[in-house]
C-alpha cells in the first residue's frame, strides 16, 4: 500500500472534535482506494495529564501521522495501528510517556466499542501492549525506516536508536 | 568496524568474521545455529569450520583450539602447567598475539561446506529471543514461547520440523538454568519461569502457575531481561526497580518423598522472597542498569559501577547474608548510559546505541565500535563460556576472550567467578572455596582481578 493523500473535516483538527479523514492511498497494483473514517484526538493526551502519554506534536500532525499510517499500514488484531512522525527523512519525537520518556512510536484504536479512531505516544519500554508487532517492524525495515539492530530492540523492549 | 584495546594484554582476543546478515545466533554442542534476514535457519558444522577451514591456514593451533571449540580448557589445572612452563608460555603467549593482529574470515563458499540443515524459519517470524537448552531450542516471537527438539541423537544434528506452543504470553527475554527452568521476562506483564521439572512434587509450592501451563508467575513487576543467579533469578528492568526472586532448597515432604517413590531426593527448589535493587543495594538511587548472574550483582550509577557477591547458601542464623558488597570499580568517564549489559566468565558486556564495551575481568577493556544487532554470551556452555557473539547488518563476529584463566577467580570483581563442573557451584561458589580448588601451578602469577580502575592509558573513549 502506498499513501497517496489525505483531507480532513472539520478544520482546524482541535482536540475532542469527531474529524472525518478521507485517505487515498494505492494498491500494490497501482489501484487508487479511497477510505473515509473518523479520527478523534483525545484531550487526556494533550493536557499534561501525568498518567498518560502526551503529544507534542500540533493537532494537525497528529492527523497527518493517523493518516499516513491508515494509508500504509494494516490492522493488526481488527483494532490496532502503529505509525512513525517522519516530517523529513527520520522517524522524529512525537510525544512524551508517563515516564518521561521521548516517545517516536504512535498507536492508534479504533474504538471497537465508539467506531472512531483515536491515538498517542506509545510507550513500548513501558508497556508491552504498546510493542508494534513483527509485521508492523517488519514493514518499517523493509521500507529502510529503521535499521535491523532497531527493529531487534523495539521487539524485545529495549531502548534503541530510533 | 574498529578494535580498540586500551594497551597490550597478555592473552588477546580472537575474532573470527562469519559473513551474511543475521538476526540471532547460538552455539551448541559442536553446532553453529543462524537466524538469517532472508527467513531461515541454518545449522553448521563449527567444529568442522575450525578444524578443517580455519587452522589449515594458519600455523597456530591452540589458540584456535582453546579459543573456539574448547573454551574451558583453559581452566584446566593440567592445561595452566603449559603457563607454568616459560618456555611453553611465550610461545603460546606470542601465538596469541600474532592471530590477534590479523583478520580472519570464514567465507560465504567455505561456510558452505559445513551446512548441515537450512529451514524456514520457524513461524515466519525473526525471533524475539532463543535459547537452546537440553536439546531444545526454545524460541519467543509475538505469539508466545515455543520449542523445537534439537538433534536425537549425535550423527542427527536436525532441527525438528515441529513447534510446540508452550505459553502464549509475549515474552522478551528468556535464559535458562539448569535445575531444569526458563526464566522469562515478560515486559511489564512480569517475571515467569517454565519449569521443566517433570515430578509435580518438587515443583515450586511458592509459586501458582499460570492456566494449565508448566508456566509460574513470579512476580508483576516489570522484568525487561533476566538471568539466573544460581537457584535464584535477578530481573533487570529499564524502566522500574531491578529486583531479585530468591529461590533456595527446601526440604521435600513425606508424602511428596512417598510420591517421588525410588527417586532418592530430599530437597527440592522453591520460592522465597521478591528483593528489590534498593533492598539489596542499599540507598534510594535509581541505578542507570542493574544486573546479576551467578555470583555477583552489578549496579552503575553514573561512572561507579557497585559489585555485589552473592550467597545463595547464606545460612541467616549463623549472621551470614545473601550479599556482600564488594570493593566498586570506577569506569571510564563520560561513559554514557548503557543500553544493555551482562556478564560472563571474562568480564561485562555494555552495549550502546553505537557500540560494545568489554570490561575484561583483568582490567582492560576492549571496545568494538558499529551498531550491533545482538550480542550473545554463553556461560552456560562448557565449551563456549569464553566466546561473544556479535551480530552486525552484514556479519557475524566471533569474538574469543582467553584471559580470564589468567585472573584470581576467588578476588575477581568483573565477571563469573570460574568453578569446576565437580564443585556443586550452588553451595560453594560464593565464598570462593570452590575456586581455591582451582590449582593452578604454584609458577603462575595470577593477576589479582582486584582492581579499582580499568587499565586505560589517555583512551579516549568513543561514546
Amino acid at each position: 500500500m502506498k499513501f497517496i493523500s489525505y483531507t480532513y473535516t472539520p478544520a482546524p483538527a482541535l482536540p475532542d472534535v469527531r474529524l472525518t479523514c478521507v485517505i487515498t492511498r494505492q494498491d500494490d497494483n497501482g489501484q487508487d482506494e479511497v477510505i473515509e473514517t473518523q479520527y478523534q484526538i483525545h484531550k487526556q493526551h494533550r493536557d499534561r495529564n501525568p498518567d498518560k502519554s502526551q503529544w507534542i506534536i500540533s493537532c494537525e500532525d497528529e492527523v497527518s501521522v493517523f493518516a499516513k499510517t491508515i494509508g500504509e499500514g494494516e490492522i493488526v488484531d481488527g483494532q490496532y495501528m502503529w505509525g512513525l512522525f517522519i516530517p523529513k527523512v527520520k522517524p522524529e519525537v512525537l510525544g512524551i510517556t508517563d515516564k518521561k520518556l521521548p516517545s517516536k512510536i504512535a498507536k492508534f484504536d479504533n474504538g471497537i466499542h465508539n467506531g472512531f479512531w483515536h491515538g498517542y505516544p506509545a510507550e513500548y519500554l513501558n508497556k508491552n501492549q504498546d510493542i508494534p508487532p513483527y509485521n508492523v517492524l517488519f514493514q518499517w525495515h523493509k521500507a529502510g525506516i529503521i535499521t535491523t539492530a532497531t527493529m531487534k530492540k523495539i521487539k524485545g523492549g529495549q531502548p534503541c536508536n530510533l | 568496524m574498529q578494535l580498540v584495546d586500551s594497551t597490550n594484554t597478555p592473552l588477546a582476543p580472537l575474532k573470527i568474521i562469519v559473513p551474511g546478515s543475521y538476526f540471532d545466533c547460538q552455539i551448541y554442542r559442536g553446532k553453529l545455529y543462524l537466524w538469517t534476514m532472508d527467513g531461515s535457519v541454518r545449522v553448521y558444522d563449527w567444529n568442522r569450520l575450525i578444524n578443517h577451514v580455519i587452522m589449515t591456514k594458519f600455523q597456530e593451533r591452540l589458540p584456535f583450539v582453546f579459543g573456539f571449540m574448547e573454551g574451558n580448557f583453559l581452566y584446566d589445572k593440567k592445561v595452566s602447567y603449559i603457563f607454568g612452563e616459560e618456555g611453553y608460555s611465550s610461545v603460546l603467549m606470542k601465538q596469541y598475539q600474532s592471530l590477534y593482529n590479523q583478520t580472519i574470515v570464514i567465507t560465504s563458499e567455505e561456510l558452505s561446506t559445513a551446512i548441515l540443515q537450512e529451514l524456514d524459519l520457524p513461524l515466519n517470524e525473526l525471533p524475539t529471543d532463543t535459547e537452546v537448552y537440553a536439546n531444545n531450542v526454545y524460541f519467543a516471537v509475538d505469539k508466545g514461547v515455543y520449542r523445537r527438539v534439537l538433534h536425537n541423537s549425535a550423527s542427527d544434528p536436525s532441527i525438528g520440523p515441529k513447534d510446540t506452543k508452550l505459553w502464549d504470553c509475549r515474552i522478551l527475554s528468556l535464559r535458562a538454568n539448569k535445575y531444569p527452568q526458563i526464566a522469562l521476562s515478560a515486559g511489564s506483564d512480569g517475571l515467569f519461569e517454565l519449569n521443566l521439572v517433570k515430578e509435580e512434587a518438587i515443583r515450586p509450592k511458592a509459586l501458582e502457575n499460570v492456566e494449565e501451563t508448566k508456566v509460574y508467575r513470579i512476580s508483576g513487576k516489570p522484568s525487561s531481561f533476566s538471568n539466573y543467579s544460581y537457584l535464584s533469578v535477578f530481573s533487570s528492568s529499564y524502566v522500574d526497580e531491578s529486583f531479585m526472586a530468591l529461590f533456595n532448597w527446601k526440604p521435600i515432604s513425606n508424602i511428596d518423598i512417598a510420591k517421588l517413590g525410588s527417586k532418592d531426593l530430599k530437597v527440592y527448589r522453591d520460592f522465597d522472597a521478591v528483593i528489590d535493587e534498593k533492598q539489596i543495594f542499599g540507598g534510594s538511587e535509581e541505578s542507570d542498569i542493574c544486573w546479576g548472574i551467578d555470583d555477583k550483582i552489578y549496579r552503575i550509577k553514573d561512572n561507579v559501577l557497585s559489585v555485589l557477591k552473592f550467597n545463595n547458601a547464606a545460612n541467616l542464623e549463623r549472621g551470614e547474608d545473601y550479599y556482600m558488597p564488594l570493593k566498586n570499580v570506577n569506569l571510564p568517564n563520560n561513559i554514557g548510559r548503557p543500553i544493555s549489559a551482562g556478564s560472563t566468565y571474562f568480564g561485562i558486556v555494555l552495549e550502546f546505541t553505537n557500540g560494545v564495551i568489554v570490561l575484561r575481568s583483568d582490567g582492560f577493556i576492549t571496545t568494538i565500535l558499529d551498531e550491533v544487532i545482538r550480542w550473545r554470551v554463553y556461560p552456560r556452555s562448557k565449551n563456549y563460556l569464553n566466546h561473544l557473539h556479535l551480530i552486525y547488518d552484514d556479519r557475524l563476529e566471533v569474538y574469543s576472550f582467553n584471559h580470564d584463566c589468567l585472573v584470581n577467580q576467588a578476588t575477581k570483581r568483573i565477571g563469573i567467578e570460574y568453578v569446576p563442573d565437580e564443585e556443586p557451584a550452588y553451595k560453594s561458589k560464593s565464598s570462593s572455596k570452590a575456586s581455591l580448588a582451582v590449582a593452578f601451578s604454584s609458577d603462575i602469577q595470577l593477576q589479582s582481578g582486584d582492581f579499582n580502575d580499568f587499565n586505560l592509558d589517555d583512551f579516549d573513549f568513543p561514546f
